[in-house]
């Protein structure tokens, strides 16, 4: 931890929104393109009232990849879902917040308007391309169906735009692959085709939920590489929902680490890793083996994340934190900010009143 | 290695046979999941067997675990041969060989208490006192670290970190020599893997059992094992210590992993090598290396048409199946680990 560490006093008490609407004025990268304030998503259930996402703050500049880091239930799939105002329905319901796409809050839009949004200017890939595609049209059918959603490219030009299109995410022969069933490609070369559709519309934003956890290893390291290529040509802004850090390092320049609902830690990703300031952030990169260098004993962290529905007191590490006291299991802490001498770069601590504190394992 | 050997595998084929129809026309053809792999796994040592989907490495477990036969080679645990072990030998192989895999969801039956799934290899093998039986659960339950009171529940009732515990629990009862882990980690929660991961390790102090880990992330296999053996298109391509493939991956495809696999730090930059298409498929395999029209550093036609052997060659300091490292004048044999 080598970084000088500053600490902005007048950041500290600041709501996340306006915190992080305030870092926006920081570095100029991009223009803000999404923008998400206070998201609550609960999950009505008959048994419980699960508050899968709560009070979720981020934005995202043109052309910038931001990761949501989280371990399963910690929210961040009903979080990208909710974007699109896809919450798992009936349970879910999004309660509260806005989510401003170039300035338009999507919450207020009307279903019709919704449909003109998603697959145009924001799309989504998924985890499992099986599921993604179709099964029954071919898959050049599938894309002419993507430029039709689109309304991009007239009528007339859709087949050589699906050639195109297969051509751009690196589908040898695409000609002939235009003919071709979903069952007959491998996982890999499905994935790319869903990448071809989630782009064909030239969106503004792409949401890629775990999309190569099904995935081989060196497939996808092809497919990684195919979409920062695409990124470069299209400037298009991608938010990558994924469990692994490895992922984050390698494709983001923003991470948000969410646990229980909330953001508990986000910044610039080089800060993150090195300046770790959240006793789970810390935790969790601790507790993961490494490749380059023998690991003696990784970190444990102890217990298990909160369980769907449990009454959530507090700060939501505070049971399994190793450095949390009273008013952590009683009252959840503010947003601090200035942590790396960057506005950008937050946590939820109380410990972060001391601004020299860190995380170090015991 | 070999002399405290717990399992010894050696020139290991598993063939099936399949027909391709294309058309009208049929024809017949062999898919080589499993073709000549030699390994040997000491007492108290995991051996990582790494590679990609098709590669051979869960058939190669099936084999071992009994539960499919092999067209030829030989499997031996301790004293028992898997291919003659009839009657009361079978039991006791079955006995010795578990297996802990990917899903505690899907390989718990939910209808069965803890209890019940944990003493099933106790039951199924030979008859037991009841007391005898309710004690091992106790032990067992307690050395992963669950509490024996948890043995009236149903699997539904844990987590996933928990529900692994189980399968582990359920795996050691039988005191075996032999645990195949089969992804044991990939579907927990990263917080929750290296709970774990530890465990698998401490156990396997205590108890000096042999662990196969079967595992497609690198990272896993450095912390877990003692040795790794590299397996692509049924051939091991390449097998040595931990210590000695992470400090020096010799063959294409080795090296061509570690370079896909994701960096624990923004900072790291890896060696680019982005393999070109996709693994062939194995009911057409390619002729000679079977690496070859993927390989970045292919040499010329011997590629193409020899078939390298697992062997410690010119410039290399342990077994690769590579035309890079040439076998030294007059010597041919394959050298195993």
């Amino acid at each position: 931890m080598t970084t000088v560490q500053k600490f902005r006093g007048e950041g500290r008490h600041e709501r996340g929104a306006e915190r992080r609407a305030r870092a926006e004025e920081g570095p100029e990268r991009g223009e803000v393109i999404l923008e998400v304030r206070d998201l609550r998503t609960y999950l009505f259930t008959k048994r419980a009232l699960v508050k899968a996402v709560d009070g979720v703050s981020f934005y995202l500049r043109r052309g910038e990849t931001l990761g949501i880091v989280g371990e399963s239930g910690s929210g961040k799939s009903i979080t990208a879902l909710s974007l699109l105002r896809m919450e798992p329905k009936p349970a879910g319901r999004i309660v509260g917040g806005e989510v401003l796409f170039r300035g338009e809050d999507l919450l207020e839009k009307s279903p019709g308007e919704m449909r003109r949004i998603r697959g145009r200017r924001i799309s989504m890939i998924l985890q499992d391309p099986q599921t993604s595609l179709n099964p029954v049209f071919t898959i050049g059918n599938q894309l002419r169906e993507a430029f039709a959603t689109a309304r991009r490219v007239e009528r007339s030009r859709w087949p050589a735009a699906v050639v195109d299109a297969l051509r751009k995410v690196n589908i040898a022969d695409p000609e002939r692959r235009v003919s071709t069933y979903p069952h007959q490609l491998s996982g890999g070369m499905k994935q790319r085709v869903v990448g071809a559709i989630a782009i064909s519309g030239a969106p503004d934003i792409v949401i890629a939920d775990e999309p190569t956890t099904s995935l081989d290893l060196t497939i996808q390291a092809q497919y990684l590489r195919l979409i920062k290529e695409l990124q470069r040509t299209t400037s298009v802004g991608i938010i990558f929902i994924t469990h692994d850090f490895g992922i984050v390092a390698k494709m983001c320049d923003r991470v948000a680490v969410m646990y229980a609902g909330r953001i508990v830690e986000h910044g610039p990703v080089r800060d993150l890793f090195n300046n770790p300031s959240h006793p789970y952030t810390k935790a969790l990169l601790d507790s993961v083996p490494r490749l380059e260098e023998r690991t003696e004993r990784l970190y444990s962290i102890p217990g298990h994340p909160p369980r769907a529905g449990e009454e959530l007191v507090g700060c939501r590490f505070a049971p399994r934190c190793a450095f949390a006291d009273e008013r952590c299991r009683r009252e959840y802490p503010p947003v601090f900010a200035g942590l790396s001498g960057r506005d950008e770069h937050t946590a939820d601590c109380w410990r972060l009143e001391d601004p020299t504190w860190r995380p170090t394992p015991r | 290695m070999a002399a405290n050997a717990s399992l010894t595998v050696e020139h290991l084929k598993r063939y099936f046979p399949v027909t391709v129809r294309r058309g009208l026309k049929t024809t017949k053809a062999v898919v080589k999941a499993v073709d000549d792999v030699s390994f040997a796994v000491g007492t108290g040592e995991t051996l990582a067997l790494v590679g990609e989907s098709g590669c051979g490495k869960t058939t190669t477990a099936k084999l071992i675990l009994a539960l499919d036969r092999p067209t030829s080679g030989v499997i031996r645990l301790g004293d028992l041969d898997v291919q003659s072990v009839r009657g009361e030998d079978y039991r006791r192989y079955r006995e010795q060989v578990q297996a802990v895999f990917q899903d505690p969801w899907s390989s718990l039956n939910p209808r069965m208490r803890v209890r019940e799934i944990v003493s099933e290899p106790l039951v199924v093998n030979r008859r037991r006192p009841a007391r005898e039986t309710r004690a091992r659960v106790a032990e067992v339950l307690d050395a992963v670290g669950l509490d024996p009171s948890h043995g009236d529940r149903f699997p539904h009732e844990f987590s996933g970190g928990q529900r692994q515990r189980i399968a582990l629990a359920s795996a050691l009862a039988s005191d075996p020599k032999l645990i195949i882990l089969d992804e044991p980690v990939s579907s927990l929660d990263v917080s929750i893997r290296a709970q774990t991961m530890n465990l698998f390790r401490d156990l396997q102090g205590q108890l000096g059992v042999s662990y196969l880990l079967i595992v497609h992330d690198l990272a896993v296999a450095r912390y877990m094992s003692d040795q790794v053996a590299v397996m692509y298109l049924g051939k091991i391509v390449e097998h040595a210590s931990t210590e000695a493939l992470f400090s020096e991956p010799l063959h294409p495809y080795t090296r061509a992993l570690f370079a896909a696999a994701l960096p624990s730090h923004p900072d790291i930059e890896r060696e680019e090598i982005v393999l070109e298409g996709e693994v062939p498929s194995p009911i057409d395999p390619p002729s000679g290396c079977p690496f070859h029209p993927r390989c970045p550093l292919k040499i010329g036609a011997i590629c193409e048409t020899v078939v390298p052997q697992l062997l410690v060659g010119q410039g290399a300091g342990h077994p690769v199946a590579c035309h890079l490292y040439p076998p030294e004048a007059g010597e041919g044999d394959s050298a195993e680990a």
